[in-house]
């Protein structure tokens, strides 16, 4: 079995059967970002519904030895969202639970839609009057988002590391954001309310 | 043998740590040598970077400015002054008269401020930055230069990392207006779970505060919230919001809450109460919620505490063998870090207190990315990186 279907087999076994996309036409609908720009087709697109997920099909990647993209609701307009012919999508959208709000905190999966964050006209999660998109991918395209207090990330090779930025050392989580994919996948996001000015 | 060299360019400090690594000799960087007793002892042959001769401010035409890392902080706030700004970050400069921390040394240890309430961490006032790896490469990141950096934002990265990722070079900032005029409101209170309410109050209604700190010792204390205006001629105007901030006070069941037009005084003392020569000083990290557990707990330790109210940052001021105590007795989640340490304590308390877990060794990888030598400041962080 080649590279490619070996990975297909497993991501369906990690994600379920229906959450990994092959078929031509509908792959075609992730080919798009916020600009309408086209990439190619990819191998896949893979649809997992929890971190976990997300960490055994990075993981199951970095061992078949082929490049991922991960998008979110495609609005990015910096070609972030677009596909690789030889590598394959990781669509958050399926993980858009709000997990918890406690006190002035929040926790949220990554594809939560920023239009779905519960804000008040006293206080908001993020500093932004943009509407499009998701939570995770506002965060991985905007550096300077300075309210991160936690992050659940992935890395490239597959591990998935809870981040606290309260802990002591280098600022990892604050450093996260607009690192477009780079430093890994947030799956969780836990941000602190800021207030509106 | 410790061995000190004094770069006078970017090059010359960026050829002078690639030496060091070649011959894998760890290099120590030092400013205006206020916090040199910060983090954990540093390996006693280090080659010591001088950064004095590092020092210039430059303003930019669109309000930010670039300082070099060796520019005494006093000497850069000088300079905005002239031009009726700031750079939005306050810490204590230096114990005594002698305020000669610099910005490389301020940003590398991600000291902070009362005007963190209303501006955020120095890190969020930091638009770029230009550092020396131990390759002896200069990266500069930032918006003077067209190099886009993916990944973890490099600023960020070193706004705390105490020297062991590379040499901070200089520091691209945003700066803000300068307020002419200030005054400020103390409301008191012995309850703890009364600061705390008044805090989230204070917070919702006036969103305008400058400052919101907060003091406490011997079961008493209170807060201190600043308002700013950026005219001189606006004293009034500065004092009848500070009167509206006293009424809410009241409300809150804090007393005196009494307004002073002449604050520097007060604010000067919350920054000095961040620092001590003869006692433990921790820095600790909570949640804003958890302000009255964290005020219990300096009273158990007979602390002094100063500290970002809104911000879920305190600075506790104690005798060092309780420093353990109180760590076992912080709220869930909390994280404290002992800054000032008596000489004698050095090497006897970790300042960091962190556990071992998949956080702390990717903070491990970070510094082999960077600096795959490992001669950059090594052992005073964190898990001795």
């Amino acid at each position: 079995m080649e590279a490619g279907a070996e990975l297909i087999a497993r991501a369906r076994l990690i994600c379920g059967e229906q959450h990994v996309l092959t078929r031509t036409p509908v792959l075609s609908t992730y080919r798009s970002d916020g600009i309408r720009r086209n990439g190619p087709l990819p191998i896949a697109a893979i649809l997992p519904g929890s971190g976990s997920e997300v960490a055994s099909v990075v993981g199951a990647c970095a061992e078949a030895g082929i490049a991922y993209v991960v998008r979110g609701a495609g609005t990015s307009h910096g070609g972030g969202a677009l596909p690789r012919a030889d590598g394959v999508l990781i669509v958050l959208t399926r993980m858009r639970r709000v997990l918890a709000i406690a006190g002035s905190e929040l926790t949220a999966e990554a594809g939560v839609p920023l239009v779905a964050l519960p804000d008040t006209a006293a206080r908001g999660w993020l500093d932004t009057g943009e509407r499009l998109g998701t939570v995770g991918g506002h965060i991985a395209e905007t550096r300077g988002v300075g309210n991160l207090s936690g992050l659940e990330l992935v890395r490239p090779d597959g591990v998935l590391v809870h981040l606290d930025a309260r802990l002591p050392g280098y600022d990892v989580a604050g450093a996260f954001p607009g690192s477009r994919g780079r430093a890994g996948i947030a799956v969780t996001i836990t941000l602190r309310a800021v207030p509106r000015r | 043998v410790s061995e000190a060299v004094v770069p006078h360019s970017f090059s010359e400090a960026a050829a002078a740590l690639a030496a060091a690594a070649t011959q894998a000799r760890p290099v120590r960087v030092v400013g205006g040598g206020t916090k040199l007793g910060w983090g954990a002892l540093p390996p006693p042959d280090a080659v010591q970077l001088h950064m004095a001769h590092l020092s210039r401010v430059t303003i930019h035409e669109d309000g930010s400015a670039t300082i070099n890392a060796g520019t005494p902080m006093v000497r850069a706030q000088t300079t905005f002054a002239r031009s009726g700004l700031m750079l939005a970050a306050d810490p204590q400069l230096g114990r005594g008269r002698t305020p000669l921390a610099t910005l490389g040394g301020v940003v590398a240890t991600a000291d902070t401020g009362p005007l963190s309430h209303r501006h955020g961490p120095l890190r969020d006032q930091i638009v770029g930055i230009t550092v020396a790896l131990s390759d002896g490469s200069i990266v500069r990141t930032g918006p003077r230069t067209d190099h886009v950096q993916d990944g973890f934002d490099l600023p960020r990265l070193f706004t705390g990392s105490f020297g062991t990722l590379g040499v901070i070079l200089a520091i691209d900032v945003r700066l803000r207006p300068l307020p002419r005029q200030t005054a400020s409101t103390i409301g008191s209170t012995d309850r703890p779970e009364q600061l705390k309410a008044a805090v989230e109050t204070l917070t919702q209604e006036h969103r305008e505060l400058e400052a919101l700190d907060v003091a406490w010792r011997d079961g008493r204390g209170g807060l201190l919230a600043q308002v700013a205006e950026e005219r001189a001629d606006q004293a009034e105007a500065a004092a009848g919001r500070a009167a509206a901030i006293s009424q809410t006070m009241r409300a809150c069941g804090l007393e005196d809450a009494t307004v002073r037009v002449d604050d520097a005084g007060l604010w000067a003392r919350q920054r000095a109460g961040q620092r001590s020569a003869e006692h433990a000083v921790l820095r600790v990290s909570h949640r804003a919620a958890q302000l009255d557990d964290i005020l219990s707990v300096a009273d158990a330790a007979r602390a002094t505490l100063v500290g970002r109210a809104a911000l879920g940052i305190s600075y506790l001021t104690l005798a060092v063998p309780r420093v353990a105590a109180v760590r076992a007795a912080l709220p869930e989640g909390a994280a404290a870090v002992a800054l000032d340490l008596p000489a004698t304590a050095r090497g006897a308390v970790d300042p960091w207190d962190v556990p071992a877990g998949p956080q702390l060794e990717l903070m491990r990888e970070i510094k082999r990315d960077f600096d795959p030598a490992g001669v950059c400041n090594p052992g005073v962080f964190v898990g001795s990186i």
